[in-house]
């Protein structure tokens, strides 16, 4: 029931993930990045706190661990430049690109639900607002894999990161950003 | 809490000051009350009288500061450990011991460890922990004792 009067009252939003952008943490003049925009409903996030055990009993919170494991169904794995966006001018593949940056630190930045990305993305249908989810530089590292389901490969990319806080990270300043805003890679 | 200040000069007023440079207070995640450590000489007479003479009381802090006030993720050398370093090499260490909301006056103590003891959480570089034992380099008095909230020693027998 009280469920029910909070989202009567539009407190609780639905923000499933609906975008993953990866850069890779260089210049702006060399970046490479890349951008999912189809995203599986299975994919998750973890936020979970490192703690520390205290002499007094207590648990000290000293980082939280960031894990994620981002479901694309793009599967057109060496020629595909237009499903996955990319800043590379010569059509890499996504898989160029997930190549290049992968054993380096990321910058990772997770569209929740309905967001402005700067490129006028459609609305998504079952988002009711929109939220940015952002690791800043050098915060996160990430792997693939390519999985075969019954009938058809997909990409799964799993991200781990860590961050000091969630509330007063330090770059671009908060884990979670409020409402649709647009976003650029800082 | 405890107040680290670490000085190349030996300190000419030991009262505890919030502002001093080179200081940080910290909030250990384990900081036990500090050990009474007796530095004694003891023997034994040719009449096999048992006797034992107290040269001085020391005071050994054992601590830990984890990474809650250590880690500055993406940075590896946070201030804070950067901080200790300094304070590990210096010449002249001074901490101030918060109990029951006040703090002592400094106390000069030693770092005895001959590497920088600082350990990893996890494995993770980002989440340095480094445990400090200290100990105070001259006899403790009764009133330091009873400031940091141990019981004095008997005056008498100090």
């Amino acid at each position: 029931m009280i469920l029910s009067q909070y989202f009567h009252t539009n407190d609780i939003r639905l923000l499933p993930i609906t975008e993953l952008q990866l850069k890779e943490d260089l210049p702006e003049s060399d970046v490479n990045y890349i951008r999912f925009r189809q995203i599986e409903e299975e994919s998750s996030f973890t936020l979970t706190p490192i703690t520390r055990a205290s002499n007094r009993g207590g648990e000290v919170v000293v980082a939280y661990r960031f894990e994620a494991t981002i479901y694309v169904p793009f599967n057109k794995f060496k020629y595909n430049a237009a499903l996955a966006e990319t800043n590379s001018t010569d059509a890499e593949s996504m898989i160029a690109v997930l190549e290049r940056i992968k054993n380096k630190r990321v910058h990772v930045s997770i569209a929740l639900g309905d967001v402005n990305d700067g490129t006028g993305l459609e609305k998504s249908i079952n988002s009711t607002d929109g939220s940015w989810l952002r690791l800043g530089a050098k915060k996160a590292s990430l792997s693939y894999s390519i999985t075969s389901l019954p009938l058809r490969p997909r990409l799964a990319i799993k991200i781990i990161g860590f961050t000091k806080s969630i509330a007063d990270n330090r770059e671009p300043g908060s884990v979670f950003s409020e409402g649709s805003t647009t976003t650029v890679f800082t | 809490m405890i107040a680290l200040l670490y000085s190349s000069t030996a300190l000419t007023s030991l009262t505890f000051d919030e502002e001093a440079d080179d200081q940080v207070i910290f909030h250990p995640v384990d900081l036990p009350p500090p050990v009474p450590i007796r530095r004694s000489v003891a023997g034994e007479t040719l009449r096999s009288r048992v006797y034992q003479h107290t040269l001085a009381y020391k005071l050994k802090f054992s601590m830990a500061i984890s990474a809650d006030e250590l880690a500055d993720m993406p940075e590896i050398q946070s201030a804070n450990v950067v901080f200790l370093r300094n304070f590990w090499m210096a010449k002249f260490k001074y901490l101030a011991y918060k109990n029951e909301g006040t703090y002592t006056d400094y106390i000069e103590v030693a770092w005895q460890a001959d590497e920088f003891p600082v350990t990893y959480l996890d494995g993770l570089i980002y989440l340095p922990e480094v445990p400090l034992e200290l100990i105070t380099v001259a006899s403790v008095s009764p009133e330091t004792m009873s400031a940091i909230g141990l019981k004095p020693v008997n005056p008498e027998t100090y």
